[in-house]
């Protein structure tokens, strides 16, 4: 059963993903599993638009950001996606 | 470069003071190793690989091994009762990096416009990092932390916007069986780097961070099969931005101004069997000096599924929805769904590794169709072996597929014992559309907490910057 569902909701993230076009905003986000919590992007981002959550982890105010990208480049465990 | 070379010979100095005997004694061995991956994990982790941390010295991790360095133990041992109680841990690292190369800046980062003038001379420069932590139980349900980072540069890095940066949090607890509260103070304040703020080529107007303060209240409280999460947070951005005071006219005018945002985040949990919760969760944010422009409501709720199978293996899934509401966000992202799965296995031999997905889409309710927002293929790999004692060789290689927002990259790493407490460490990771960078370490073990290394990076950006930067330094943990 779990494995049924798993392969479902598989399925339609496939199918999402083929059948679907990109935003035409492109919104970052954090891994929050990968985030260790270094903070490098909070420092880096010139619009003030990360702040560390509840959990330690990095979140980004998606109003404040404008897409800029350097959080990608400086995070050492690659968690902005 | 003398001032660098007296403070490491101060410091190693000081290590050899403080480097007791019983470093070498064996019985502590166990003791070692543990510090020695704090000290390991520290050291990787917070700073990343990103910014060079040569040095690092660590103190007073506990209080027990604070006892061994204290001369006034051998004639009168602390109550260990006593301090166990009040469970104080207050260690402290301070870190120093140094460039002997150029890093080459020809366009800035954030604008894309020429900057061949204002490329970076980082050659003899340093900088120093000093980290401090405090934490320890006022009665058994409260108990408090206080932590002080500073980040000091004598040039300001690419990546950095401020010469001098100090990172303050206060933090309160009160902990009970079923109830949780944080009250917490954040402080973080900038001394900004002059010459990027005022000297960007086709910039009429920019702003620049100086401090921000918040405040956060974080409320968990359990009913049986019922939670509540809740976090808020209240923060104040101090900066000044700048105006120039004619067109084609280099004087500008500088503005001080304070940006007041609130942030709320409310959860209800409830738990529908065993390793699965459903929830629904508000998320508000207040932008209190502007216009509703920059406010935004979440709305919305999913279920979690998080199961360790075995010893071996875990899982992990979440599908989330959520109602996008704010003037700041397009219409197409008003009703989002998040889908993560986590699949992470541990093998007898070594090897452990994980697969993880996340899926975010979003409806737009006047087109009727389903958007990608952004899909993310995570798989790392790792082999951990034995060559020397500590176990701490290892092969680490991994992918991540994220096409939407160009974060496509591999990456693999190699951690080897070479022989005499030598290590060398190499990296490469390759970026598709952002960057390539290799770096490649060679680092001495004088004893499991002590060592000196140098590491050579070499990171192209793509069209935009390539730097080689050799540092040195080296490792002291007591």
């Amino acid at each position: 059963m779990k494995k049924i569902g798993i392969i479902l909701i598989l399925i339609i993230i496939l199918m999402v993903y083929i059948g679907c076009d990109k935003v035409s905003n492109p919104e970052y986000n954090v891994d929050k599993s990968a985030c260790n919590s270094c903070g490098a992007c909070i420092g880096i981002c010139p619009k003030d638009a990360i702040e560390i959550g509840e959990d330690g982890k990095a979140i980004i105010d998606q109003t404040k950001c404008n897409q800029c990208g350097k959080c990608i480049a400086i995070c050492p465990e690659d968690a902005i996606y | 470069m003398k001032k660098i070379l007296i403070l490491l010979l101060i410091l190693f100095s000081i290590s050899q003071v403080f480097s007791d005997e019983e470093h070498n004694n064996k019985s502590n061995a166990k003791s070692k190793n543990k510090y020695y991956k704090i000290a390991r994990s520290l050291y990787r982790k917070p700073f990343g690989e990103t910014l060079c941390i040569p040095f690092i010295w660590l103190g007073n991790l506990t209080d027990d091994e604070k006892d061994k360095f204290d001369p006034s133990n051998e004639q009168e041992p602390k109550d260990l009762d006593q301090q166990r109680r009040f469970n104080l841990t207050n260690w402290s690292q301070i870190s120093l990096n140094y460039f002997t190369t150029n890093a080459k800046h020809d366009i800035n980062m954030v604008t894309g416009a020429s900057q061949e003038a204002e490329s970076i001379n980082t050659k003899g420069k340093f900088g120093l990092k000093y980290q401090h932590e405090l934490t320890g139980k006022i009665s058994e349900e409260f108990s408090y932390d206080v932590k002080e980072e500073i980040f000091y540069s004598e040039k300001s890095h690419e990546r950095r916007n401020s010469f001098l940066t100090n990172n303050l949090k206060l933090s309160l607890f009160y902990k009970q069986e079923t109830t949780y509260l944080r009250l917490q103070f954040n402080n973080r304040y900038y001394n900004p780097d002059e010459t990027n703020f005022l000297n960007l080529p086709g910039v009429v107007y920019n702003t620049q961070q100086q401090m921000t303060s918040s405040a956060i209240l974080h409320l968990k409280q359990d009913f049986g099969k019922l939670s509540l999460n809740v976090y808020s947070n209240l923060r104040d951005l101090e900066y000044r931005y700048v105006v120039p005071l004619e067109e084609n006219n280099d004087e500008y005018e500088v503005h001080q101004a304070s940006d007041y945002d609130s942030y709320t985040d409310a959860k209800l949990f409830f738990k529908i069997a065993d390793h699965m919760k459903v929830f629904g969760r508000m998320y508000y944010k207040d932008d209190l000096n502007e216009l509703s422009l920059f406010d935004q409501m979440n709305l919305g709720g999913g279920f979690e599924y998080d199961n360790k199978i075995d010893l071996f293996s875990s899982i992990k899934a979440k599908v989330q929805y959520y109602n996008n509401i704010s003037d700041k966000i397009n219409n197409e992202q008003d009703h989002n769904f998040v889908t993560q799965l986590r699949y992470s296995r541990r093998f007898r031999n070594g090897i452990s590794g994980f697969v993880s997905y996340i899926n975010r889409s979003c409806y737009d309710n006047e087109t009727s169709q389903i958007y990608r927002v952004s899909n993310m293929l995570r798989i790392h790999a790792m082999y951990s072996y034995s060559i020397e004692n500590l176990n701490n060789s290892y092969l680490l290689s991994g992918i991540k597929y994220n096409p939407e927002n160009e974060g496509t990259l591999g990456f693999i790493e190699q951690n080897q014992y070479l022989f005499k407490d030598i290590y060398s460490t190499v990296n490469i990771k390759y970026s598709l559309d952002l960057f390539t960078s290799y770096s490649l370490k060679f680092e001495y073990f004088l004893n499991s907490l002590q060592s000196f290394w140098i590491k050579n990076e070499y990171t192209d950006f793509y069209n935009i910057q390539k730097q080689n930067l050799i540092y040195f330094g080296s490792t002291f943990i007591f």
